[in-house]
């Protein structure tokens, strides 16, 4: 039925619309390409994010201390008359955390950068001494084999006692700078560049300097991001080790280097070998809800978000989902509490401590309104940095090393969604191609009206049902298999529609209305429809009192009409 | 003369009762070392935990929520975090400013909310 010529000029079709896809994509004119492909991820996101993390596994490991305005104006009651407080009181505050949970964290990043540029300020000897005690810096620091890059660093701190305490820093590829006070702190402590972008959040990030620059700037082999630090942290604590067998081989040359040997981390590369593309959850934590009723008195002031993908789905018209703003914003999907909060420690009681606190991974940082350090998030809108920094945390808690990769960093995504055009417009052809064959026999056999309406009509919504099908089974494919970043579905849907609507304009409406003639519920609809409207018609003359009183209207049913012949079918 | 001076006691002593009854007592110091704090939050020092004796009446809250407590003949705002409370902590909802409409993602939902004072 189709011959070999409709195969290859289908075969060029296809192919000229994926180059011209392509192109499109490539030369991302207006920013329209690379817009629509974030779209496509933050719609995904947010249809799916209730089904995120339903074990919970993050969420039990992750809590976030933050300080904001509010918290500054409360800790003027405990002597925090200026900011940033002094490290009398940052020490006090990190401390805190350390130690009222009942048990110290398993490991704490600061979202803070400590440069140190207006000098040496009084008493940060002191808080050096605080975090070098906690890191237990006395074992582990003047041992060379621990200091070689900071995954064998933190190894050396769990293997010696003490808790990873993890500080940002900017990236030395952005920032050609190390202060004193970062020399210092990298003494006692780790450190990890922070600024990390949106769409990618980087695990490991290598640098080409050479010894000089590197000593220069302080910086190992490589660098890794604080989610990556605490997730090191995580698992070197770990029997298993996550899992990882190089977390496993991490201890083992942890063990080494406190003995005095020469050691550095193994290759994490094959593992971490792209940056993540951070999945956002959208279930709060039971205990967010219970502990913020105990110390605000009042429900949290957020929606805890619909709880299936079908709800989610309807959510995603603008008029129901509403500005996303105040009591309409979902709540945040980690474990936060201001360190005000716990300070007052009103309403708080100790096991809601040693829940927040006790053997977790805690991140600390701002949450204040007037700085820059806010991320656009698909699920929850404007966050915080830090608030990112733990949802990174989660997924690779929750996925391991199968954590979603970006698909960009990874491959060329825009070829492999040419390639899904290409396919999509070859069976499109061949499909169009196949219809007018059979108009073209059923012209020759007398049979065209009946075959029009009843066959081609259910044709189309066949040929455009799979495409849509073919579009959502690959982006299901490729995120929950492949673990990347959904393809632009919304994209690479347009333009399958669009280019079926195009190839099938002549003859679609002619089917499309002989389907309909013929369907018996259709017929009802208009009938009904025709009802209707002539009793409001009947109504409404009634009413007018200057008119001359009508008979009422008849329910007429409407015949059944042929199919007027379509001028010429079309070729595709 | 006896029943005068009973009254006297009783005048003096009920309203503190009533009010420890309210705010609790301090019943365990959860550090070696307390800071201590003015009513307005200034740092006054430290004193050891040893030396507080204990249940300690609360007899009001300062600044931030500092637990008052007498000391030395005076009263010291500690921080709630350093001591433990018997009293029943409720929590009244402070009303907070009314977002404007269609303003970015506000930080008080990504924490715990609006304020909270405690009843007086």
């Amino acid at each position: 039925m189709i011959s070999a010529k409709s195969v290859l000029k289908a075969i060029a079709v296809s192919f000229v619309l994926a180059g011209s896809a392509y192109a499109v994509s490539k030369i991302d004119l207006f920013g329209l390409e690379s817009n629509s492909d974030r779209l496509a991820d933050h719609v995904y996101q947010r249809v799916t994010a209730a089904e995120y993390g339903k074990a919970r596994k993050g969420q039990q490991a992750v809590s976030v201390i933050y300080v904001d305005e509010t918290s500054v104006e409360t800790l003027k009651g405990f002597g925090w008359n200026r900011f940033p407080p002094t490290f009398d009181q940052q020490w006090l505050m990190l401390d805190d955390i350390l130690n009222v949970g009942g048990a110290p964290p398993a490991a704490m990043f600061m979202d803070f950068v400590y440069l140190g540029q207006g000098g040496v300020a009084e008493g940060f000897d002191g808080f050096l001494q605080g975090i070098a005690g906690a890191t237990r810096a006395d074992v582990w620091a003047d041992k060379p084999g621990c200091r070689t890059d900071p995954l064998i660093k933190i190894a050396c701190i769990v293997e010696a006692g003490g808790v990873p305490m993890i500080f940002a820093k900017p990236s030395p590829a952005d920032l050609e700078m190390f202060t004193e006070a970062q020399a210092a702190m990298d003494r006692v402590a780790v450190l990890a560049p922070a600024l990390v972008a949106e769409d990618a959040y980087p695990l490991i990030t290598s640098y080409d300097f050479d010894r000089a620059k590197a000593e220069r700037l302080g910086v190992a082999r490589f660098d890794i991001s604080p989610a990556l630090a605490m997730y090191a942290a995580w698992c070197v604590r770990r029997a298993d080790g996550c899992g990882i067998a190089e977390f496993q081989e991490l201890k083992r040359r942890a063990k080494a280097a406190l003995a005095g040997g020469e050691a550095a981390s193994p290759t994490f590369a094959k593992v971490f070998d792209a940056p993540l593309d951070v999945v956002w959850g959208s279930r709060p934590d039971p205990a967010f809800l219970t502990m913020t009723q105990a110390v605000s008195g009042h429900p949290a002031p957020c929606r805890t978000g619909a709880a299936t993908w079908g709800d989610r789905l309807a959510e995603q018209m603008a008029g129901l989902r509403g500005p996303g703003e105040g009591a309409r914003q979902e709540c945040p999907y980690t474990l936060s509490l201001g360190y005000d909060r716990l300070v007052a420690g009103h309403g708080l009681e100790p096991q809601d401590l040693e829940r927040l606190l006790a053997g977790r991974l805690v991140m600390v940082g701002g949450h204040f309104r007037a700085s820059s350090d806010w991320v656009e998030s698909p699920v929850h809108g404007q966050v915080p940095g830090v608030q990112f920094h733990a949802m990174a945390l989660d997924n690779m808690i929750e996925q391991g090393a199968n954590y979603r990769r970006n698909g960009e960093a990874l491959l060329d995504s825009d070829l492999l969604e040419s390639l899904l055009v290409a396919a999509l417009a070859f069976c499109g052809v061949l499909g169009v191609m196949t219809r007018n064959n059979l108009l073209d026999k059923a012209k020759a056999t007398g049979m065209e009206p009946r075959l029009r309406s009843a066959v081609y009509g259910p044709l189309y919504i066949v040929l455009f049902a799979t495409s849509i099908g073919v579009v959502s089974f690959a982006t299901w494919l490729g995120v929950t298999v492949a673990n990347r970043s959904p393809i632009n579905w919304i994209g690479i849907t347009g333009v399958a529609m669009g280019f079926l609507f195009y190839a099938t304009r002549q003859t679609l409406p002619a089917d499309i209305c002989g389907s309909l003639e013929r369907s018996a519920l259709a017929r009802r609809l208009l009938a009904w429809g025709r009802l209707c409207f002539d009793s409001l018609k009947f109504e409404e003359d009634r009413l007018l009192p200057v008119r001359p009183p009508q008979t009422p209207p008849s329910i007429p049913i409407p015949e059944t009409k042929a199919v007027p012949e379509s001028p010429a079918h079309a070729q595709s | 003369m006896r029943k005068a001076s009973l009254a006297l006691l009783a005048l003096i002593a009920l309203p503190g009762a009533a009010f420890a009854e309210t705010h609790g007592n301090v019943v365990k110091a959860l550090r070696p070392q307390l800071r201590t704090f003015d009513e307005a939050g200034a740092p006054v020092g430290q004193i050891a935990s040893k030396d507080l004796k204990l249940p300690a009446p609360i007899v009001g809250y300062g600044k931030g929520n500092s637990v008052g407590v007498k000391h030395g003949g005076g009263v010291v705002y500690l921080r709630g975090l350093d001591v433990q409370t018997d009293g029943k902590a409720a929590c009244a909802p402070v009303q907070s400013a009314a977002r404007a409409k269609s303003s970015a993602y506000a930080a008080t939902n990504m924490g715990l909310g609006g304020g909270c004072e405690r009843p007086q």
